[in-house]
């Protein structure tokens, strides 16, 4: 299932600045291979009133994007342009072909979902024949034996389900054949049938990020993950794993290598931080004379120092 | 399915336990428990400091991320019992349905004619949740060489069920995304993902979200009929006229030099108090400044004015006169916007309506005379912040005090009162 493989490099869905992954297999793939998470925030269409568990799409960090795009795996596609030109440019063989695709994804749907069904109401059968047994047993003969018992449960279960009787099995039969008749209607998650596989050939430029990305490209080098600080009050939480599985360490900050920065900042920041078993963490990058101008070659991450601030709570 | 009614909604429930547990990283193995039909959230998993290289935390993770991996693989499917077609149209770029179908479309949506205009958010919503079936415009999707079946197609309208060929293509939920927020500048709209978070956080949560008025910027009200704003700018050190006149009135006349309370006749703890109150304060009550009589504050690209009302999910609530709003919301993006000056709270504040809190003290102060909501987004985490003003001299803290003292003798406050002394005196000499 999750060890699907995804062709390098894979498409980041750029819109109005923001960057979105909408693929399940890229993302799991992000997440496997490359420690990124992005933050998840669609709503699930199964379970769509709650905000616990959200979905697709996958919102990533522009510094997780433009590391992605440095590292040469991934390609930033503007959607706006990328879907006009695809709905436009559509003719009428490929629109058949897309809705022949979507129409068998409908049918298949519209199978699983009476596949499902009918298992549904087999369980809530068994467990109503469970329950007129344990409570026949219960009236009358107690001293059943447990061979006695199981033989009649099967017999019942068999009578229920193998030789029914004609009133509940007619409306069961009545709507399978409609329902299989009736297909059901996919919105698809990408567009991938519509837009060309191929990144596009003057490639968007990289993405814009804050002075922070040094530190951000640093820690996402070393393998931990980084999630946006927001609840923290900080730039990012690192985690040192998964945060599915490993609470985070840090609460990071980064800067320029001159920037000033109010001490109290280092005081509110570290106190917060021991408060939730975490430090908190600044970096940046030193600019010397050498690397003032920094060289093609050299990446964000190189040279980048990195503290760490825990109240002492003498 | 998908095709769960808004009846269902989760309870809102304000406890931090559960706000702690939307900030956590969920393990989605625990929403194979969580069924629709029951609305019990499931536990938060057990995590781990780090890794230890066990081969039982390796396979736990891997379980968590199998589960992951299929929750988010679900297909939004349409059972054609209740499958709603909607059509974008790209030139105000909005979508509109012709036949709605089920509960959400009792708060969701504008019906004109025969068509229920969906706004971008609102379209979004409902695609990503799995109600809509969003399509592309016919007439984009028509080549030159267009064959005449394809014209008698679009003919016969665009909402006609059973045959797909006959209304534009499905849209993907990217595409989705693509065309309700990544084209919203070219109509000038104002709609960003930021907003968009906002909204559909809310809507899962079951509270109906309406646009406000200055959702695609501050509106420039007109200028208040009375004089009374002008003359009382600066508010910090204005006292209300009411007030002025009540000063003149009723209290005894207060010398330049001697004592503050003058010599006279006191009836009560009260009067000696209004005596000592020498710090003017501002009244909130006082008409607010509108933002653009403000000499600092830009209007033109300020983030700060309301962008959502808000509603309680009641079961009387209609879209078309929703009522006065519960919450107002004012949606900032984390990354670009810093804390706001003193004129924008100014006039984000003047937006929100007045409204006398009710309660304890406390809460009466958190509450505040108006309020907004910031809705903080980073990079699609929402994190709610209220700002309202505080009404602190409106809470006549020494009432409660007088009344003890110079009322009633020897009882309730008075003895907490004097307990309270003693404690104070005690700390004093073990200090020592």
């Amino acid at each position: 299932m999750a060890n699907t493989k995804v062709q390098e490099p894979f498409p980041i869905s750029c819109v109005s600045h923001r960057y979105l992954l909408f693929d399940i297999d890229t993302i799991t793939h992000v997440r496997r291979e490359y420690n990124m998470c992005g933050v998840l925030a669609g709503t699930l269409p199964t379970h769509p009133q709650q905000n616990v568990f959200l979905g697709i799409p996958c919102e990533i960090l522009p510094e997780e994007a433009r590391l992605l795009v440095e590292k040469g795996v991934a390609y930033i596609v503007d959607d706006v342009v990328a879907h006009k030109q695809a709905v436009s440019g559509l003719n009428i063989a490929e629109r058949v072909a897309y809705q022949k695709a979507l129409e068998k994804q409908g049918v298949d749907a519209s199978k699983a979902f009476q596949r499902e069904a009918n298992e549904r109401k087999v369980k809530a059968l068994e467990r109503e024949a469970e329950k007129k047994q344990r409570k026949r047993m219960e009236k009358g003969s107690e001293q059943l034996d447990v061979s006695a018992l199981s033989f009649d449960a099967h017999h019942d279960t068999n009578e229920l389900f193998f030789e029914p009787s004609p009133r509940p099995s007619s409306p069961a039969y009545s709507t399978t054949s409609v329902v299989t008749k009736e297909r059901f209607f996919v919105t698809p998650m990408t567009s991938h049938h519509l837009l060309s596989p191929n990144a596009p050939s003057p490639s968007l430029p990289l993405p814009e990020v804050p002075p922070s990305y040094p530190l951000f490209a640093h820690l996402a080098t070393q393998g931990y993950f980084v999630t946006p600080g927001l609840r923290f009050g900080c730039q990012y939480t690192v985690y040192p794993g998964d945060p599915l599985r490993y609470h985070s360490h840090f609460l990071a900050n980064g800067f320029s290598w001159e920037e000033e920065f109010d001490v109290n900042d280092l005081i509110g920041g570290g106190r917060l931080g021991t408060g939730v078993k975490k430090a908190l963490m600044i970096g940046g990058k030193p600019t010397t004379e050498h690397n003032a101008k920094p060289s093609d070659s050299e990446r964000a991450e190189d040279g980048v120092r990195a503290f760490c601030i825990e109240w002492a709570g003498m | 399915m998908s095709d769960i009614d808004e009846d269902s909604i989760l309870p809102i429930v304000n406890n931090t336990g559960e706000n702690e547990l939307e900030d956590e990283t969920q393990d989605f193995r625990f929403l194979a428990s969580f069924s629709s039909s029951s609305v019990k959230i499931p536990k938060r998993g057990e995590k781990d400091f780090e890794s230890h290289g066990t081969l039982h935390q390796t396979s736990v993770l891997e379980a968590s991320r199998t589960a992951m991996h299929e929750v988010l693989s679900q297909q939004r499917i349409h059972n054609p019992r209740t499958h709603v077609i909607g059509t974008y149209v790209p030139e105000r770029n909005m979508a509109y349905v012709l036949q709605e179908k089920g509960n959400v479309f009792r708060t969701i949506g504008t019906r004109s004619g025969d068509r229920t205009w969906l706004l971008p958010e609102e379209a979004l919503y409902l695609v990503e949740r799995g109600t809509l079936d969003c399509r592309w415009p016919f007439e984009q999707s028509i080549s030159p060489d267009t064959n005449d079946e394809d014209v008698e197609g679009e003919s016969k309208g665009v909402g006609t069920e059973g045959d797909q060929s006959e209304s534009g293509i499905p849209m993907s939920l990217q595409g989705a995304y693509a065309a309700f927020i990544g084209t919203e500048i070219n109509v000038g709209g104002k709609l960003t993902l930021e907003r968009y978070a906002v909204y559909s956080n809310l809507k899962r949560l079951g509270y109906h979200v309406l646009r406000a008025s200055t959702f695609d910027g501050p509106l420039i009200p007109p200028p208040p009929a009375s004089s009374l704003t002008n003359w009382r700018w600066p508010w910090l050190w204005n006292l209300g006229p009411f007030h002025d006149l009540w000063d003149r009135l009723f209290t005894p006349r207060r010398f330049k030099q001697g004592p503050l309370v003058t010599y006279g006749l006191y009836r009560d703890w009260a009067s000696v108090y209004r005596m000592l109150h020498l710090i003017p304060r501002h009244d909130p009550r006082s008409v607010p400044i509108p933002p653009s009589q403000k000499p600092h504050s830009n209007t033109l690209d300020d983030p700060y004015h309301i962008h959502y009302h808000v509603h309680k999910p009641a079961p009387a609530f209609r879209k078309s006169s929703p009522g006065p709003p519960d919450f107002q919301i004012c949606v900032i993006d984390a990354r670009a916007t810093p804390f706001p000056s003193l004129a924008q709270l100014e006039g984000l504040l003047a937006a929100a309506p007045l409204q006398e809190p009710k309660g304890t003290l406390y809460f009466k102060l958190k509450q505040g005379w108006r309020n907004v909501l910031l809705a903080v987004v980073d990079n699609g985490i929402v994190s709610f912040m209220r700002v309202s003003e505080a009404g602190f001299g409106e809470e006549r803290v020494f009432k409660s005090i007088g009344r003890g003292r110079g009322g009633k003798r020897g009882r309730g406050e008075r003895g907490r009162g004097s307990r309270g002394g003693r404690g104070g005196r005690g700390r004093g000499n073990n200090g020592g």
